[in-house]
């Protein structure tokens, strides 16, 4: 009879613990289902990823961005005009107002300079530079790193995860059937296991089937999210 | 050595003569103040007879940071007095459309049209009511600009933006007229940096018949253009 009621007050609090950790785990927006990653240790699949990261791009090209920036709700139209030097690690941008005007424009050039020329009063310095040149960035200026992790999930992609301060960065690539190369469908930075920028691309599929036609781009923290149909200059 | 010096004079002054162009050229045949009063009242009237216009337009756009132009093309369909209809169809299709004191954009992005909430209404209200203005035959906007024109061949009108917070995006404005002075060729949008954009006009179409719905805003797709 006691070993009964032991047992029975066991199980409550065993469900009771159980219930909490679901409460908690929905209000701090952590998945209590992990995804089912798959560590590879493969050698020369690291070095096939890690050599389609060094040649998502060529060395130098130039691009036209038309970008829809929505903001707090509201969508602004924007012109930019790229010139990207990845062995130089430098980047120009001029972003144009849809019928015309310079709005700002950057260079940038890793470690050595990051000149912001900016028209708009509404629009600070520090936020371009964590917003809009951070995913220039993010983007154009990618490169391997040898304590990179690279795992597989179910759906066949291929995730290559690095620690990033407090943030994990996660790139997405899916192999190109019948070649040996990859494509990156997605970079995810995380923070505490949740996605807080994520940037998708989609690649063109008639004249250009190498590089992106449209990135989508959506950071949750700073709260804004674009759409950039590119036009490329090689 | 020497023959390096020259080199270097004649390429520095062919690149301050490519940069120093578009203005300076039309300053030797300036147009006086005492005329140019009387020269703008012509040209209003002159462009007074435009009840509707269908025009082809050109953009062309000169960037410090790329070697090529940039070229973009389009269409302008305006009916006085109020309402304009701007639209990109390569290489990005997008329009405008202002009707009396509503304006629309839209974007076609990844395969379809998409309606968007601009945030910047007043500005482009602003901007394309400045159009609508010059499509009128209406520059002198004292408030806004510094007005003075020249003549070589046709005439040209330059508007420089009074306002510093304006200035800033824009240096000046040059406005092509053609030879009998009731129509625009062109516009050159002098930016900052070395940067301007020209619009070319072309195969115009004046007072046919341009129906209402072309300007409607209401729907998630503009409303579609047949090709003249």
């Amino acid at each position: 009879m006691v070993k009964d009621q032991s047992y029975k007050t066991l199980l409550k609090t065993a469900s009771c613990f159980f219930y909490c950790m679901v409460l908690i785990g929905t209000c701090t927006g952590c998945s209590l289902k992990k995804a089912p990653y798959q560590e590879i240790i493969h050698k020369k699949q690291k070095d096939d990823i890690f050599y389609s990261i060094n040649n998502l791009y060529p060395d130098k090209f130039k691009a036209m961005h038309r970008v829809i920036l929505t903001l707090s709700g509201k969508d602004y139209v924007l012109n930019g005009y790229l010139s990207v030097n990845r062995p130089n690690r430098e980047l120009k941008l001029i972003a144009q107002n849809d019928l015309g005007g310079i709005i700002f424009d950057v260079h940038y050039i890793e470690n050595i300079e990051q000149q912001i020329y900016n028209n708009l009063k509404s629009i600070k310095n520090e936020w371009l530079r964590k917003s809009l040149l951070r995913d220039i960035r993010t983007i154009y200026l990618l490169e391997s790193c040898s304590s990179d992790t690279l795992f597989s999930d179910q759906q066949g992609n291929f995730i290559l995860s690095r620690e990033q301060g407090i943030l994990t960065e996660e790139l997405i690539f899916k192999p190109v059937k019948e070649e040996t190369r990859y494509r990156l469908h997605g970079i995810r930075h995380l923070k505490n296991g949740k996605s807080v920028y994520q940037v998708d691309f989609e690649y063109g599929t008639k004249d250009n089937i190498y590089y992106p036609e449209f990135i989508f781009i959506k950071d949750t923290r700073m709260r804004y999210s674009l759409r950039i149909n590119v036009q490329y200059f090689m | 050595m020497r023959f390096k010096i020259v080199s270097i004079v004649i390429i520095f002054t062919y690149a301050v003569l490519l940069t120093v162009t578009p203005v300076s050229a039309n300053q030797d045949l300036l147009i006086p103040e005492d005329q140019l009063n009387q020269l703008l009242i012509d040209i209003e009237n002159n462009f007074s007879e435009i009840k509707t216009l269908r025009t082809m337009l050109k953009q062309e756009k000169n960037i410090p940071i790329f070697s090529e132009k940039i070229l973009s093309k389009g269409f302008c369909i305006f009916k006085s007095p109020d309402k304009l209809r701007l639209e990109f169809t390569e290489p990005f299709k997008s329009s405008l459309i202002v009707n009396k004191n509503q304006v629309f954009k839209y974007e076609f992005f990844d395969g379809s049209w998409h309606k968007l909430s601009t945030g910047n209404k007043e500005i482009l209200l602003m901007i394309m009511g400045n159009i609508a203005s010059w499509l009128k035959g209406r520059f002198n906007d004292a408030k806004l600009y510094k007005i003075s024109a020249s003549k070589t061949e046709n005439v040209t009108i330059v508007l420089i933006p009074k306002a510093e917070e304006f200035k800033k995006y824009i240096a000046s404005f040059e406005l092509g007229l053609n030879s009998t002075l009731n129509g625009l060729n062109y516009i050159i949008i002098n930016e900052k940096k070395n940067t301007y954009t020209k619009i070319q006009f072309y195969n115009d179409e004046r007072n046919v018949k341009v129906p209402d719905t072309l300007f409607q805003g209401e729907k998630n797709t503009p409303t579609p253009v047949s090709q003249w």
